[in-house]
């Protein structure tokens, strides 16, 4: 079971799917890994326990602290990777070859086989459970609730069928880190359509935006809306905000009005923003 | 159902792969990559069937459309191929190497009757869309200048290596950032257009330009400013921002932001006097699968419409892609020496 009431990291990285300027804004003030850490105590303090990020290499600061500090002994961290543009923007710019080759350099399983290549070539799988690993060493000894899969990936593997690497992704979290897996989306349909019924995952998590206006609720938002109804998925709403377009009061009141949403995942960046959010979600699933 | 075959799955073929895969009314009968390698490790993990020899696929699978996702010196070549045997194209930016080369398809394309479509994927952004429906009413009164800017960190450090540092592969900011920013230019103001002054420079590149300034004239009316700069650090990624001027009133747009400024109210489309803004939300933004952001998606979807004779010709066509190739040899040609 997760919390009703997620932390994201958008804000952290200049982030905003409406306005450059916002992004620049909200960057300016998290420069430092100290800025962060500090925002996340503020989380904590006010009783936000999860927090769901990419795997960013400037985190690795943040949670050192974090580690530090026994008052986060309950902060539960929710990993979603790989971060996007450190691989995935190497894929388009390398080639899935040459990208493989930048992110294993040395590795001993890699070198050890015949040439990346042909380990792809034979099976995808044991080169995506080599990057959770990868990504699974930043946190070590942290409480890690959930693995999830980032929406460039989950998407991409989605458009090409490449079903069995979800299931794999999914049979690899729980069996190596005892969690579950999870998956962002753009195309939540689709997406609930292979796990739950050509898959058949129980349950799966399912992290899409979920918004008043149908802000990128692909196919369209009645679809979107019918499947959510159907509560055979454990979903996670984001830009439930629809990047700032929508107040926040409009914004509750459309999530509390349909069916299935089980949590909400959001990200702001000044502590009166956070807690105000908070208290909307938290008044969301107390109706 | 129309059938698709993809060559070339490199950088941006993977992903159209997937978009074209999930795209309504095509279906992608096969792909073709050169890499042994690759094209092995697809048909291991997919259902595509693969080749390495394109000739070879066209000849061997019924295919109404290819697209065409090699680099940049093939073109002209595979599009000149595919469209004798009678097959529509899509082709990514820029359309060929060369004007002539370019001007040659478009008329060999008209004689044969192959539709074709090339990948300059800002004119099917939907913030780009509402200025363009904008302009074509007047609702900023007669257009007089415009500054459109394309920025982006692609070269950040001193480099003399590499193909981004040459010109004969197809390297230089003009090359790689200029095709979007002055295809933006011709589809806002029209293909009537030349290249009036250009100055193009180096900043960290040592025998290509790294930042392009280029006057283009459009009808002998409209003068438009074209900034180009890879080498800008300060952006997250390729950036495009444009500001129009006209009789009553101004526009600001990006790929997600739009603002209007009007001299006077406008009640029909609900525009007050003053400034105006629009963000990329308030449009119907619903697409069938998306990947790499909507634009993508939307010009496969144009590709299909386009096979599947919805429309006669793709907004993005090989003409007006032919006279985005005419303006960046003029502004090369223009230029006196690389500064």
């Amino acid at each position: 079971m997760m919390d009703k009431v997620i932390f994201g990291d958008n804000q952290f990285f200049g982030v905003n799917h409406m306005s450059e300027q916002t992004a620049i804004k909200q960057a300016q003030k998290f420069r430092t890994a100290d800025d962060i850490y500090k925002t996340l105590e503020y989380v904590n303090d006010i009783g936000i326990k999860s927090f769901m990020f990419t795997t960013h290499s400037q985190l690795e600061e943040v949670f050192e602290k974090i580690k530090k500090n026994p008052k986060f002994h309950d902060f539960k961290l929710y990993p979603s990777m790989p971060y996007a543009h450190k691989y995935a923007d190497a894929l388009v710019e390398l080639g899935p070859f040459e990208m493989i080759n930048k992110f294993t350099p040395g590795n001993k399983l890699v070198s050890g086989l015949k040439g990346v290549g042909s380990v792809l070539s034979a099976n995808p799988v044991p080169i995506m459970k080599l990057l959770v690993d990868s990504e699974m060493k930043l946190l070590k000894g942290m409480n890690v609730q959930g693995i999830f899969l980032l929406n460039i990936v989950t998407d991409l593997l989605l458009g090409l069928e490449m079903h069995d690497i979800l299931y794999e992704f999914a049979q690899y979290t729980e069996k190596k880190y005892n969690v579950k897996a999870g998956f962002f989306t753009m195309n939540y349909a689709k997406l609930h359509d292979v796990l739950v019924n050509k898959l058949g995952l129980k349950d799966p998590i399912i992290v899409s935006n979920i918004n008043k206006i149908g802000f990128r609720m692909n196919p369209s938002k009645v679809e979107v809306e019918s499947i959510l109804a159907k509560e055979d998925s454990y979903n996670i709403a984001m830009s439930f905000l629809a990047s700032g377009a929508l107040r926040p009061k409009e914004a509750a009141d459309y999530i509390a009005s349909i069916k299935g949403v089980d949590a909400v995942l959001f990200g702001a960046s000044t502590p009166s923003h956070i807690k105000e959010t908070k208290q909307i979600i938290e008044e969301i699933f107390n109706r | 159902m129309k059938r698709v075959g993809l060559i070339g799955i490199g950088k941006m073929g993977l992903s159209h792969l997937a978009i074209a895969n999930q795209t309504p009314g095509i279906e992608v009968k096969a792909i073709c990559d050169t890499s042994k390698q690759l094209i092995r490790a697809i048909e291991k993990n997919t259902k595509f069937v693969c080749y390495t020899d394109s000739e070879k696929m066209i000849k061997e699978v019924p295919l109404d459309g290819v697209m065409i996702l090699v680099p940049n010196a093939y073109h002209f070549d595979l599009v000149k191929y595919c469209i004798e045997k009678g097959i529509h194209v899509f082709v990514e930016k820029p359309f060929t190497l060369s004007y002539k080369d370019s001007k040659y398809l478009v008329d060999l394309a008209k004689l044969n009757n192959v539709k074709g479509q090339v990948g300059y994927v800002n004119r099917f952004n939907p913030v780009f869309q509402r200025v363009k429906k904008l302009l074509d009413h007047n609702i900023i009164g007669e257009v007089s200048n415009y500054v459109n800017r394309m920025t982006g960190g692609v070269i950040l450090k001193e480099s003399s290596k590499g193909w981004r540092n040459d010109y004969k592969k197809g390297g230089g900011c003009l090359f790689d950032y200029g095709p979007h920013c002055f295809d933006l230019s011709s589809y806002f103001f029209g293909t009537d257009v030349e290249v009036q002054s250009s100055v193009l420079k180096k900043v960290f590149s040592t025998a290509v330009d790294d930042m392009v300034y280029a006057t283009l004239l459009h009808n002998n009316k409209i003068v438009g400013f074209n900034y180009i700069n890879w080498s800008d650090g300060s952006v997250r990624k390729a950036t495009n921002n444009i500001e129009i001027t006209g009789s009553k009133g101004k526009i600001l747009a990006s790929k997600q932001e739009l603002s209007i400024f009007l001299t006077e109210a406008n009640k029909e489309l609900n525009l007050e006097k003053g400034w105006n803004q629009m963000y990329v939300t308030d449009e119907n933004m619903d697409v069938p699968y998306y990947l790499r952001g909507e634009d993508f998606s939307r010009q496969l979807i144009e590709f299909s419409d386009l096979l599947n004779g919805k429309i006669e010709e793709s907004i993005s066509s090989l003409y007006s892609a032919s006279i985005t190739d005419r303006l960046l040899e003029e502004t090369k040609s223009l230029n006196k020496e690389l500064l």
